[in-house]
């Protein structure tokens, strides 16, 4: 029974880990910096390369898919791996003693992420849409929320789920990172559709491609964004990020709490170095 | 230091190298790392052009693909140069504290970068062979787009190819001069330069294409020329001169040594090999 005290004190916990991440952003600008440029020139690269080959109405399929690695990388290096290195700056521990859920403090920590990509997500599309000089074609702005809040929930579920995995792995967790980058960038579509009858994949790979959340959710934004598509033909689209979602963030409490027991068995929650 | 000693030093520092980035002892991380990872970045722009010629509904041209497929996969070394160099004064600095071993040791940094350089030579070798084979079975057997790559001159290419792997040398040697100084830039520099020789370095377009001011770069960027002779000696009809290339790349190499040796000159005299933090 979660009494109003406890929810109180664990919403707390969600805010204070939120605001941790969110303020940090504005003490090292150089990261805001760089974490819009780098993919911004990779962005660039992509729509000049739809120019070069006659495709230049498709160039704003790469800015969505630009701006969408944002969130893909923030999920892979400060989620997936942000318990490892709590646990070895020693806050682990300390979220451990603390008498509050361990998902607050991933909540929090989502939660603190999504404001911070937003924001750098938002600079990478207006700076490339200027410079490219793409015209945005939304017809359907609710459609355009759903998907995209859709797409962030399911990713950051994604994003819990990996991060309780990685809570007892140590250099592993980095390893795993730098596999996983350039294969997501790839499958997921960042800058070409690949599931549907466009896809260069065959159909198990498209499968794949579509328990990544990103899939869909770049998938849809662009059909909202750039093709003008409405709510009426993402219904697909909706249904699967939606199954996702319902599906990542349980899995993840429940992943956390299986950790978290397998930790305390084993010693392995404040082992470092490893 | 005599010449044995030297050796020694070297052949220690590779081995060092081979072991931090190769994870061969996890069979699963290798072959991810060193196989899977460059294949899905060599594939990612050629299967891009092939996506948007079928959006929109125009051939695919053989000969740019091929042009894209051998940019990207002779990117290779130099994405794996600047992704190791990119990290390995951090890493060494910040998290193993290598640097002021090495100072106090009898040997110096340069034949330690030497020794990583093998290693990380050896396995961008791997990978882009990997990459090479893989994308060239993808595109003609799986997506039936026959790659137009034909021997014309083993010379020529050997000789491009020399001039890629020394161009991807001098950016190892490169940007941990630059880390050396600093520390914010430890991630973000690697990423910086590879977005920047993405758009200019002749890997998907010619620079040209850009802007017709920026045509020169084609002759001073260590990846242009080399690229383009390494296109041209695979049949493509480009004009890549693999001479002129071997020298703008041995011109950028010796650009890089000279630059290491002051940038660590300068670490010592300022104390900066193990400066930790955010400075």
């Amino acid at each position: 029974m979660i009494t109003r005290q406890v929810l109180i004190r664990n919403l707390r916990a969600a805010y204070a880990r939120a605001y941790v991440r969110v303020r940090s952003q504005f003490n090292e600008p150089e990261w805001v910096v760089a974490e819009a440029v780098i993919p911004l020139l990779i962005v660039l690269a992509a729509a000049t390369l739809y120019r070069v080959s006659g495709s230049g109405q498709l160039a704003g399929f790469a800015v969505v898919g630009g701006a969408m690695m944002a969130f893909w990388d923030n999920v892979l290096w400060l989620m997936a791996s942000q318990l490892y290195w709590e646990k070895e700056s020693g806050n682990l521990d300390l979220f451990i003693i603390a008498p509050i859920s361990r998902m607050s403090i991933l909540l929090g920590m989502s939660l603190g992420s999504i404001i911070n990509t937003s924001i750098r997500a938002a600079i990478i599309l207006l700076t490339a849409l200027t410079i490219l000089k793409i015209q945005l074609n939304v017809a359907d702005p609710f459609a355009l929320f759903l998907v995209f809040a859709l797409t962030l929930t399911a990713l950051y579920g994604l994003g819990m789920l990996m991060s309780s995995l990685y809570m007892l792995y140590g250099r592993g967790a980095f390893n795993l990172n730098d596999v996983l980058s350039e294969p997501i960038y790839l499958l997921s579509g960042l800058y070409f559709p690949t599931v549907g009858r466009y896809s260069p994949f065959p159909t198990i790979l498209q499968v794949l491609a579509s328990l990544i959340p990103l899939t869909f959710g770049i998938d849809g934004l662009r059909r909202t964004i750039i093709l003008g598509e409405t709510l009426e033909s993402l219904t697909l689209h909706i249904a699967v990020l939606s199954a996702l979602s319902i599906v990542l963030i349980p899995l993840a409490w429940r992943t956390l709490n299986y950790m978290e027991k397998l930790g305390r068995r084993e010693g392995r929650l404040s082992l470092r170095w490893m | 230091m005599d010449v044995k000693e030297l050796l020694k030093a070297v052949r220690a520092s590779a081995w060092v190298g081979w072991q931090v980035d190769s994870n061969w002892t996890e069979p699963f991380i290798f072959i991810g790392i060193q196989v899977v990872r460059p294949l899905a970045s060599t594939m990612l722009f050629p299967l891009l052009y092939v996506v948007g010629m079928r959006l929109g509904e125009a051939p695919v041209d053989l000969e740019y693909l091929s042009y894209l497929i051998i940019g990207t996969v002779l990117f290779t070394p130099f994405i794996y140069a600047a992704e190791t160099g990119g990290q390995i004064v951090s890493q060494d600095r910040e998290r193993y504290g290598v640097m002021k071993s090495i100072y106090l040791s009898k040997a110096s940094l340069t034949p330690y970068l030497f020794g990583r350089l093998l290693a990380e030579l050896g396995l961008s070798v791997i990978a882009t062979a990997a990459s090479a084979a893989f994308a060239f079975t993808a595109f003609t057997y799986g997506l039936g787009l026959p790659i137009q790559i034909q021997l014309t001159d083993a010379a020529k290419l050997a000789v491009s190819i020399t001039a890629v792997y020394t161009g991807s040398a001098a950016l190892f040697y490169l940007l941990p001069s630059i880390n050396l100084l600093t520390n914010k830039l430890h991630w973000s520099l690697t990423y910086y330069v590879l977005g920047f020789l993405y758009l200019a370095g002749d890997v998907l377009f010619p620079v040209s294409y850009l802007n017709q001011l920026l045509a020169p770069l084609e002759f001073l960027l260590p990846v242009n020329q080399a690229l383009n002779a390494a296109r041209s000696a695979l049949g493509l009809r480009l004009s890549g001169d693999p001479l002129q290339a071997l020298v703008v790349s041995a011109v950028w190499m010796a650009a890089g040594l000279f630059v290491f040796s002051r940038a660590v000159g300068y670490a010592r005299h300022k104390g900066l090999l193990d400066k930790i933090g955010w400075w």
